[in-house]
């Protein structure tokens, strides 16, 4: 005979399968009531509600668990870079934009531009890894990355009939130079390496905008001016960056006048520059 | 989004590509388990806990998935019971020190016209009194939806003890319920 613990799991696996209550219990007239009740109250817990899950809260957890102070066996993994913590971060990242928005829908969103209903996905997805980005480098490169893309946007508006986008064009600007200010706070070769980057990355946008200007019509060409004006301000207010202070300017054929030079490793030298550094970006135009 | 809608083969094809290291297959694997983590995290050690708990979860995912091996969602659940365990055992915080508040609030609450929401309360207030062990049984079976051999795999036990264990936390839960009254 089948005691009691065995008929009330038989009874629920038949419940999952999809027998009625009514059925099911049928069958063991004898323990009727203490069934219903236990039957009852599995299928009240199968009931219960799904938690709300929140980008916010997924957010703070997993960048609190993975800037924590990693334990030992943790630290040795560490030592794989994949398992570094901007690695890790840029994986939550990744997850709480899956997870909220599906791969498909990101992956889609990649060659949005303003007016598209794919547009405001891709910010989105921007935003998650601007909070996700740990350190000042990070950080700078994904501003380089964004300005590209911003460029990129206001050139296949344009293409596209839709005109100049004077916002896209300001934020192409306002991108690189949080770049430059995150780099401040670089150590020297680190910050060397990026400003050269942002560097180039200005003198390649004024390039563009200036063939633009060529080809476009003479409304275009009045819509464009302002913003030309502002980056080519900003492009020799970095060669003079470079010049005054003394730093390797990025290889740039078609753009910049200032050689090439030698940068001094002297500690004492990098600690003025890092001052000086601070009253250039005061002067950044825009 | 509907990642939850994955199916096995799928979900198979990511964890192979996520062993491998494959970032989008990982993101994509972990984004499907996030909800039925919480879920479990929710209703073993409450909503304060929950997200900080499942958090950590993924994150270990992300630190081991390369040597795992076997079926994917016992090992999954037994890494959220160890990290379950790790929180009582290293920050000497007990489960039911976060579930008191919110059994107060739940019984604050319990007067809703509602009778399915209030129903819901009882259940829920009667899991949060139930031992851990039985919390964790009734977890694992009933709110996640696993069987037998899947919670054995799980847990260590057998099925006659998991047999058992299925009739004294059930009971349990009537326990905590029938003083109060309620129809189950």
């Amino acid at each position: 005979m089948k005691n009691m613990e065995t008929i009330l799991d038989e009874c629920i696996d038949q419940l999952r399968a999809g027998s009625r209550m009514d059925e099911v219990l049928k069958k063991h007239p004898e323990a009727e009531d203490e069934l219903r009740s236990l039957l009852g109250i599995s299928q009240g817990l199968q009931a219960l509600p799904d938690p709300t899950p929140s980008v916010e809260g997924l957010m703070r957890a997993m960048s609190q668990q993975i800037t924590q102070p990693a334990r030992v066996q943790e630290r040795r993994q560490a030592k794989n870079p994949f398992f570094s913590r901007p690695a890790l971060l840029r994986f939550a990242a990744g997850i709480t934009v899956f997870f909220f928005l599906g791969w498909s829908t990101v992956a889609a969103s990649s060659d949005a531009v303003p007016g598209n209903f794919m547009y405001p996905v891709k910010r989105f997805a921007e935003k998650m890894h601007l909070i996700f980005s740990v350190n000042d480098k990070d950080e700078a490169e994904l501003r380089i990355t964004f300005s590209e893309r911003r460029l990129a946007e206001a050139l296949k508006t344009y293409q596209q009939g839709g005109g100049i986008n004077d916002g896209l064009l300001r934020q192409m600007l306002e991108e690189s130079k949080q770049a430059l200010n995150q780099a401040l706070a670089l150590s020297p070769e680190e910050r060397s390496y990026l400003l050269s980057r942002v560097g180039y990355l200005t003198a390649h946008q004024q390039n563009v905008l200036d063939a633009v200007k060529r080809t476009a019509d003479p409304k275009e060409q009045a819509d464009l001016e302002p913003i030309s004006e502002l980056s080519g301000r900003r492009m020799h207010w970095m060669e003079e960056m470079f010049t005054k202070e003394n730093m390797t300017s990025p290889p740039c054929p078609y753009c910049w006048s200032t050689s090439t030079k030698s940068q001094k490793n002297d500690l004492e030298k990098d600690t003025e520059r890092t001052q000086s550094m601070e009253s250039w970006m005061n002067n950044c135009p825009m | 989004m509907e990642m939850s809608d994955a199916n096995q083969e799928t979900l198979d094809k990511w964890l192979k590509s996520a062993r491998r290291m494959d970032s989008q297959a990982l993101s994509k694997l972990c984004a499907h388990y996030y909800p039925k983590i919480l879920r479990f995290m929710r209703y073993r050690v409450g909503s304060n806990l929950a997200e900080d708990l499942t958090g950590e979860v993924i994150v270990k995912i992300m630190r081991s998935i390369e040597n795992q091996s076997g079926r994917f969602e016992p090992w999954l659940y037994r890494m959220a019971r160890n990290v379950i365990i790790d929180h009582v055992r290293y920050r000497s915080v007990r489960p039911e020190t976060e579930l008191s508040e919110e059994m107060s609030n739940n019984l604050i609450n319990e007067k809703s016209p509602d009778t399915a929401v209030s129903h819901h309360m009882d259940i829920q207030t009667a899991l949060e009194q139930v031992s851990d062990e039985h919390r964790e049984f009734l977890s694992l079976k009933f709110i996640q939806g696993l069987d037998n051999h899947e919670i054995s795999e799980i847990t260590g036990q057998n099925l006659n003890a998991i047999r058992a264990m299925q009739f004294r936390a059930l009971k349990a839960m009537r326990d905590v319920l029938a003083p109060e009254g309620v129809e189950t």
